[in-house]
Order: C-alpha cells, then structure tokens, then sequence
C-alpha cells in the first residue's frame, strides 16, 4: 500500500511539471505564436525580393501614432493586374469586389497597454530603422513578433540613444 | 569567420542546419563528458573531507575508485573534454557570421579556463595518494579545479543561452551583464544537477556493468556504492524538472515552437523513466537497469542540447532566411550568366526572353498596365541610364507605384536596355523622345512569346 502511494506520489510529480510545461505551451501557442492571416500575404516577396520601401505601403508611419494597415485599393493598384491567376490575389480580388476590408489579425501589441503612449511618427523622425522593432521582415513568409515591447526593451533603446526616458514620456 | 564563409564554405540555409546538427553532436560527446567530471570531483572532494572529519574506509575507497574512473585516462580527457571546445567557437562563428551584434566573442572567453581546470584536476587526482601527509595541497587542487571548470562552464553555457535572445544583445557589454540573467541561472542549476545525476548513474554502470572488479569482492562496499550512487542519481533527477521549468518559463517568446515544448516536456518524461528505475534498483537491494539509467541520462543531455540549439535557430530565424536568400541570389547570378553566354553564342536573344518573362508582368509598349507605357518613358533614356534605373529603380512619376527591383544581373539588365531602346527605336524611327511605337510593335511585344 505504501509502495503503491509512493510510486503514484513520484508519478503525480513527474507529470505535474509536464503539465506545466504543456500548459506554457499552450499559452504560447494561443497568444504568442505568429498569427493566420486571412491572404497569406509575403513580406520575404514584397520586401526582401521586390524592395518594396516600407512607406510604400504603410502610408502613415511617419505621418501619425499608427503605421496604418494599406487599404484593399492599394493593394489593387498593383494586383489588378499582376499575378492575377494565384490563388491568394482572387481572395483579395473577392474582398475588392465585396468592397469589405481585409480583416488582417494584429501581430505586435504592447502587453499591458493601459496609459501607454506610442507613436511611429516621432521614431521614425528620429532615424529608428523599422527592423530595430519588427526584425527582419524581408525575411518573413508570415509576420511575427520578434522583440518583447516590453518596458525594459523601450526603456534600453532610449537610453543607448540618449532619448528621454521620464515617465510621463509614454505614460500618459 | 568572414574567411572562412566566403572561401571555404557559403553559408545558405541547409548549410545552417548542418552546423546546428553538429552542434547537438559536439555537445552530447562534450557536456556529459564534463558533467561527470564535475560531478565526481565535487563527491569525490565531498568523501574525502569526510573521512578526513570521521574516518571511513567506505568514503575513501569510493572516492579513489570516482576519481580513477572519470579524471584517470588523458586521452578522453583530451577527445571529449578539450577538443571539441574548439568546435563551438567555429560552429557558432559561421552561424552568426555576418550578424554585427551577436555576442559570440563570449563562447572564446572560457576555453582557456576549461583546459586550465582539466589541468588542475588532472594533478589533484594524481595527488590522491598523498592526501593524508598533504590534506590541504590535495583538497585545494581540487576545490580550485573544479571552481575554474564550473566558473568556466557559467561563462560558456551563458553566451550560448545569450544567444536565443537578440532583444538583449546590444546590453552584453560586459561580462557580468552576461551572467545577471534568470534564464542563464535556472540553465546552468540545470545543468549542475543534471551532473550530480549522470555521475551517480555513471559510477552505477561503470563499477557495476562496465567492470564490476571494484566492488565484486566486497559486498559490503558494492551495497555501500549503490545506496550511494543511486541515493545521488535519484536526488538529482528530482530537482531536474524544476529547473527545466523555470528555464523554459524565463525563455523569451521568440524561442518556441511546438518541438521546443515538447522536448522540455520529454526532458521530463525521462527523468520520470529514471527515478522509477532507480526506486527499483533501490528496493531490489541490486544493481538494476545500470545501463538503462546512465543511457537515460545521456538522452536529458541530447534533449536538453537539441532544445537549446532550436531555441537558438528560431530566435534567429529570420537571419538564416537572409543567409538563404543571399546564397540562392549568388547561385541565380552565376545561372544568369551561364544562360547569357550560351544565348550569346547561339544568336538567341536575352532582352527579348528577359522582357517577356520579368518586365512584361507590369509593362507594356503602348498601354498603361501597372507602369507607364514604355514608349512615353523611353525617349529621356540612354542605355547607361535605363541599365541603371533597371538595377535601382526610383519612384519618378508620382501617377504610378514605384518601381520595384527586378532583380536582374548586370547582363541581363544590359541586355533589357538594349532590347527596350532597339524595339523603341524600331518603332519610332530612331527619333528621340518620339511618338508611340507602330501598332504591329505593340502587338509583338503584348503577344509575349514569338
């Protein structure tokens, strides 16, 4: 009887862990993980192969708080005629003809975002190369978060560029 | 590594996954090797200061038989202990070459330690005899041999684990930044008790499966040794999934994917395997499965070894697709130049195939497709001019999308321009700047293929 507590003791322990560690994984898998997107759009073509500069398409970058997402129409200046046949462009052909957003899924996101106040524009007035926060995206078949965007990472940035680092710079 | 990237190897992605299986394999002949010099030498140290406080034959005789066992034969010493050292530096050079801030200078830094430490212990275990006339030389060669080996291997496995996290890696100035990091502390605590485990498992199969002449004469000492050993192994693979855990939980984000968290969770399993095995030794009051723990073992070391490596290729995900993109656009230009010349040599033409299969996807002669029509463009180009737009395009009508980089070599683009220009001139007459090209032009060059 004993034996037997014991050896369900050592198991109940064992598996424990493991179902933590699952559990971790499943967390990352729900949250973390690179998300589907509607049109499997590429980045590593548009970007790495094309050379496509990023304002190109994300118009307000240097002009507002967002990057901005481009619009279907932008996206159909090109593809109204170009590789018309793949399987991808008559999904955004159909979103076109439907005249209805693509309905992208949001891959960066600050964790905690209550009182924090970001813009693009004065990063990208200040020179901060769009890679520095969202990695290699030439590289990328699907967009994924690359750096934390947690406060220690703003914060490191800042100070190795003699930016100010008060609070109330980004909390508002 | 520079050198040794672009004359001895190119660096592409399967050439990646070749240098990351090897790493697995240079840290599964090492890492263990290392452990159980570790681990033995710090229970070795621990028997000896214990027969020195309270005499026991027992302690003594184990610790001579740990010592000639793990630190007695120089040669794997040297082929498992020293010279695949030399392989990290190399292997993760070519990895992160071209990479400005990757901290790979760190991995250098401890292998004169490691060899150091070998060294000492190498003398400590020599000094073994003697240790009753000369207690403290004996017990300092040791303490300081296996306080280099462990400092040593904070440092290595440190600047390796530092490299799943390029977020941090422009804050490694120094080296205690290096070291101040949760997830490095919970790997190394791994990796310490997983060497107090695999030198437990190791003595059980060593002075039992392996050569049993140590303690087949003596029943008492063969008790002694496997109550000890397996009390040791058992302890040790306990705290394993602890650490394993907190490593994983302290990893960043970026490191994961659905093989990383099934190798933590397999690391687990294993443990679990061993400790059942090892109770069971234990009851039996036999040695049992001695082969089946210590290779157990050895598989935590793989697994642990394969986790950190994928963890590493992921983080860095991005940096072998580039690696890939650039050494598959080396091999096209080489193509690309084969395919001119022999074009050359058999009188078909390059501009035309080249316009047709690249440019025509957005130009026409005539019409306005997602460029201008060529023919109102044409005439403000020479064919110095057109090449060089054609390798660098900028935006110069704000009417249409700029133009992206088509991609196309040096003679490619030379043989586009001179296409272009020719059909234009064709078509105009030879006038510069002239009208639209003749409708049977238009035709030609929409139709594609001739």
């Amino acid at each position: 009887m004993i034996r037997r507590i014991l050896d369900t003791a050592v198991f109940g322990y064992f598996a424990l862990f493991m179902v933590l560690i699952l559990a971790l994984g499943f967390r990352w898998h729900t949250q973390r993980k690179a998300p589907v997107q509607p049109i499997n759009y590429s980045h590593q073509i548009h970007v790495g192969k094309l050379n496509l500069e990023c304002a190109f398409c994300h118009e307000t970058a240097d002009k507002s708080y967002y990057a901005g997402v481009p619009s279907v129409q932008k996206c159909m200046s090109c593809h109204s005629a170009v590789k018309t046949d793949t399987p991808e462009i008559q999904k955004l052909t159909k979103y076109w003809n439907d005249k209805e957003p693509v309905p992208w899924n949001r891959v960066h996101r600050i964790r905690i975002r209550n009182h924090i106040y970001f813009t693009h524009k004065r990063h990208i007035a200040a020179g901060v190369q769009c890679e520095h926060c969202h990695g290699q995206l030439a590289a990328m078949p699907r967009v994924r978060q690359v750096k934390s965007m947690k406060m220690g990472f703003c914060v490191s940035c800042h100070e190795a560029n003699h930016a100010p680092t008060d609070c109330v710079i980004c909390h508002k | 590594m520079d050198f040794l990237s672009q004359h001895i190897i190119a660096p592409s992605g399967q050439h990646l996954k070749m240098l990351e299986f090897l790493a697995i394999v240079t840290y599964t002949i090492h890492l263990p090797y290392i452990a159980m010099v570790i681990g033995s030498t710090a229970l070795a140290l621990w028997l000896t200061f214990s027969d020195h406080e309270i005499p026991n034959s027992n302690f003594a005789r184990l610790a001579d038989d740990v010592l000639r066992t793990f630190l007695g034969n120089t040669t794997a010493m040297l082929v498992l202990g020293v010279l695949p050292l030399f392989a990290l530096p190399i292997l993760y050079g070519i990895w992160f070459d071209s990479v400005p801030m990757a901290p790979i200078g760190y991995i250098v830094m401890p292998i004169p330690g490691v060899v150091l430490g070998l060294v000492i212990l190498r003398f400590y275990r020599s000094t073994f005899s003697g240790r009753k006339t000369n207690y403290n030389q004996h017990m300092g060669l040791g303490t300081l041999g296996l306080l280099i080996l462990i400092g040593s291997y904070f440092v290595l496995l440190s600047s390796v684990i530092r490299l799943q996290d390029p977020e941090k890696w422009f804050r490694l100035k120094n080296l205690v930044i290096l070291l101040l990091n949760w997830n490095v502390i919970w790997k190394f605590l791994f990796f310490l008790h997983a060497a107090f485990g695999i030198t437990g498992a190791a003595i059980l199969f060593f002075m039992f499966r392996w050569s049993n002449r140590a303690t087949s004469g003596d029943p008492a000492y063969a008790a002694f040794v496997r109550k000890f050993a397996s009390g040791i192994s058992l302890a040790f693979c306990f705290a394993l999934p602890l650490f394993d855990l907190l490593y994983v939980f302290t990893s960043p984000d970026i490191v994961f994917d659905s093989t990383t968290y099934l190798m933590a969770t397999g690391i687990v399993f294993v443990c679990m395997l061993i400790a059942f095995m090892l109770i069971g030794s234990l009851r039996a009051g036999a040695a049992r499965h001695v082969a089946s723990i210590f290779t157990m073992f050895l598989i935590v070391f793989v697994l642990s070894a394969s986790f950190d490596v994928r963890a590493m290729a992921n983080a860095n995900k991005e940096h072998a697709v580039l690696l890939e993109a650039q050494s598959e656009k080396k091999k096209a230009e080489r193509e690309a130049e084969i395919e001119a010349t022999l074009a050359e040599q058999s009188g078909s033409s390059v501009g035309e195939e080249t316009f047709n299969k690249v440019c025509m996807q957005c130009h026409r002669f005539d019409t306005k497709l997602v460029g201008p029509p060529l023919a109102e463009k044409l005439g403000s180009y020479t064919k110095e001019s057109l090449v060089a737009f054609i390798l660098n395009p900028t935006k110069k009508d704000p009417a249409y999308p700029p133009m992206p980089n088509p991609g196309l070599t040096q003679a490619q683009a030379a043989a586009v321009a001179e296409y272009e220009l020719s059909h234009y001139k064709e078509a105009t007459g030879g006038a510069p700047g002239g009208a639209a090209p003749a409708a049977a032009d238009s035709t030609k060059a929409q139709g594609g293929a001739h």
